[in-house]
């Protein structure tokens, strides 16, 4: 019985969060604005259908993900009103469809343990994914990996991280079991003189085809010069390859060869030099490369603990101030308290997400649940990071609260999976 | 300057709310977590208090439920009732969460706890199963 009321309360707190926004949106100006309101209105509309649905229908499931999934964007699309309606108002169109794409994940998806057999689809999926943007794509922003097609412009390396993970969770999920034998391995026959002679455990074989292909995937990032979906790319491999295998040792050969990598392509390429000479010393280059990150430390100085108010600070100076900023602008004008509570609220969300894969019933789903948690994870720390100089800049977006179709949808597909996943568990 | 006013007292009562809601939450986190120690050895048992026509049965004998128990007069489940009024699979009772449902298999004559006719319902310390002509009396 307390659990339904904590979550009646949690729910209406949500709904009076979004209605307190919008209306101090509305008030900002000289005269009430009405589509604010009606934006507000719409957003809580939403929140309370797809709540319904899911406790109506699908009761075993997590409740708590689409709450604060939901907090997230009410923050994100508030903040976008006020920078830029037109953008708020496709932000919301794009959350509806989130939403939707969610339930008719949780809906249709009947036996996700059935999924592991597409190994292979996943693995030729990755590949042509990440290739994607090196052959095709058009440079926006100085990262190469956006594709075109009529008036939408996406990423397709968005859509390779879903797809790697799904093959990694395929590829992992038999290790250290009895049924890695019946797997078929390309590099079997090649490998089985080499490692024989050395007398090496079996385990190492499975281990080394999920290797190269991250190193393909990493290596097209770096080509591409999305240095932020690399690092993500590296988190999320590192922490599966963790939980299926156990063995801590792997994980530092990991961070070892990594740093390997990352120097090498410090002395390779001229973008991954420029972008950790501004990280050192961002105010040498204030007028010029380090513009980005300098506005972005004044507009969150400049918001003090609780903010300038709604439609009372200056984001608009903050350069990309809707997609890899907008944490900056929401420290300005929420305050540095609310920037907290967004980090805070990342953490409850992911310990949600983790909740979900410690429940899971078998390795893939497990495996699949703590792959999608890393991914949501690491993307908000990376470019909290960077926004506040914590970390050299990546141009990633904030999930769920950043304006962005392809992000918004990718980041409901995994919540509606692991949401899933959640169900099957206890 | 009254908007004004109101757009101060507006900024504070955003973060305040903000900050109840992850108040709350990682409350209901904390008590989650405390289930999670508690969940993993429930075990419930079910006296005989009536036997009926079942000639298995002994009035007073107790049988423990570890995690699902199938009744009904067909062999294959693990209470087997030999009453005519029980269907071959007449109900079962399992585990969910923190919790023991009891549900009835679509059986010709129904399930009752407490003497009403359930389908699906959970189980509290002291109820009365009444299957066919046995009763049973769940201790916790």
């Amino acid at each position: 019985m307390n659990d339904i009321k904590d979550e009646r309360k949690l729910l209406v707190f949500t709904y009076l969060l979004c209605i307190m926004c919008f209306f101090n949106i509305s008030i900002v100006g000289n005269i009430i604005d009405r589509s604010a309101l009606i934006l507000g209105i719409v957003m809580c509309v939403i929140i309370s259908y797809s709540y319904i649905i899911i406790k109506r229908f699908f009761p075993d499931g997590d409740k708590y993900i689409l709450v604060f999934s939901s907090i997230l964007n009410i923050i994100g699309i508030v903040e976008l009103y006020r920078l830029n309606q037109l953008l708020a108002i496709k932000q919301t169109l794009w959350y509806t469809l989130g939403n939707a794409i969610f339930i008719i994940i949780v809906i249709v998806v009947s036996d996700l343990k059935a999924f592991n057999r597409y190994k292979y689809l996943y693995l030729i999926l990755t590949i042509v994914l990440m290739a994607l943007g090196t052959f095709w794509g058009k440079e926006i922003g100085g990262a190469k990996n956006w594709i075109r097609i009529g008036a939408l412009s996406f990423q397709p390396s968005e859509f390779g991280k879903i797809t790697l993970i799904a093959y990694l969770a395929s590829a992992l999920e038999d290790y250290g079991t009895q049924k890695q034998s019946r797997k078929f391995s390309i590099f079997d026959s090649v490998f089985d003189k080499y490692l024989k002679k050395y007398d090496i455990h079996e385990s190492y074989k499975s281990l080394i085809e999920p290797a190269l292909v991250v190193m393909v995937c990493l290596g097209f990032m770096v080509l591409q010069k999305d240095l932020g979906s690399a690092l993500i790319i590296f988190a999320i491999s590192a922490t599966m390859l963790y939980i299926a295998t156990s063995k801590f040792k792997y994980v530092i050969t990991c961070i070892i060869l990594f740093a390997i990598g990352s120097v090498i392509s410090y002395c390779m390429f001229s973008h991954v030099r420029i972008r950790i000479k501004i990280w050192l010393d961002p105010w040498k280059y204030a007028y010029s490369q380090g513009s980005q990150i300098v506005q972005s430390l004044i507009a969150i100085v400049s918001g003090g603990l609780f903010g300038s108010g709604l439609g009372l600070g200056k984001p608009w100076l903050i350069p990309v101030v809707t997609t890899d900023f907008i944490y900056a602008a929401i420290c300005e004008e929420f305050g540095i308290l609310v920037g907290i509570a967004v980090i805070i609220l990342y953490f409850l969300l992911f310990y949600r997400l983790m909740r979900a894969a410690v429940s899971a019933k078998d390795n893939f789903s497990r495996l699949l649940a703590v792959g999608y948690s890393t991914m949501i994870a690491s993307q908000a720390l990376v470019i909290i990071g960077g926004v506040t100089g914590a970390v050299p800049l990546t141009g990633i977006t904030l999930p769920l609260v950043s304006y962005g179709g392809s992000s918004l949808v990718i980041t409901y597909f995994s919540l509606g999976i692991v949401q899933k996943i959640s169900e099957e568990g206890i | 300057m009254e908007l004004a006013n109101l757009g101060l007292v507006l900024k504070f009562a955003i973060i305040v709310i903000i900050y109840l809601i992850i108040f709350f939450a990682l409350r209901i986190m904390y008590k989650d977590i405390r289930n999670i120690g508690k969940r993993t050895n429930r075990t419930i048992g079910l006296e005989i208090i009536k036997k009926g026509d079942n000639s298995i049965l002994r009035n007073g004998a107790l049988i423990p439920i570890t995690n699902e128990l199938t009744i009904g007069r067909n062999e294959n489940n693990i209470l087997v009732l030999n009453d005519l009024y029980v269907s071959s699979f007449h109900a079962k009772i399992y585990l969910k969460n923190t919790d023991y449902i009891i549900e009835d298999n679509k059986s010709t004559n129904g399930t009752f706890v407490n003497d009403k006719r359930i389908l699906k319902t959970i189980l509290k310390n002291g109820d009365e199963i009444k299957i066919g002509t046995a009763l049973f009396k769940v201790i916790g």
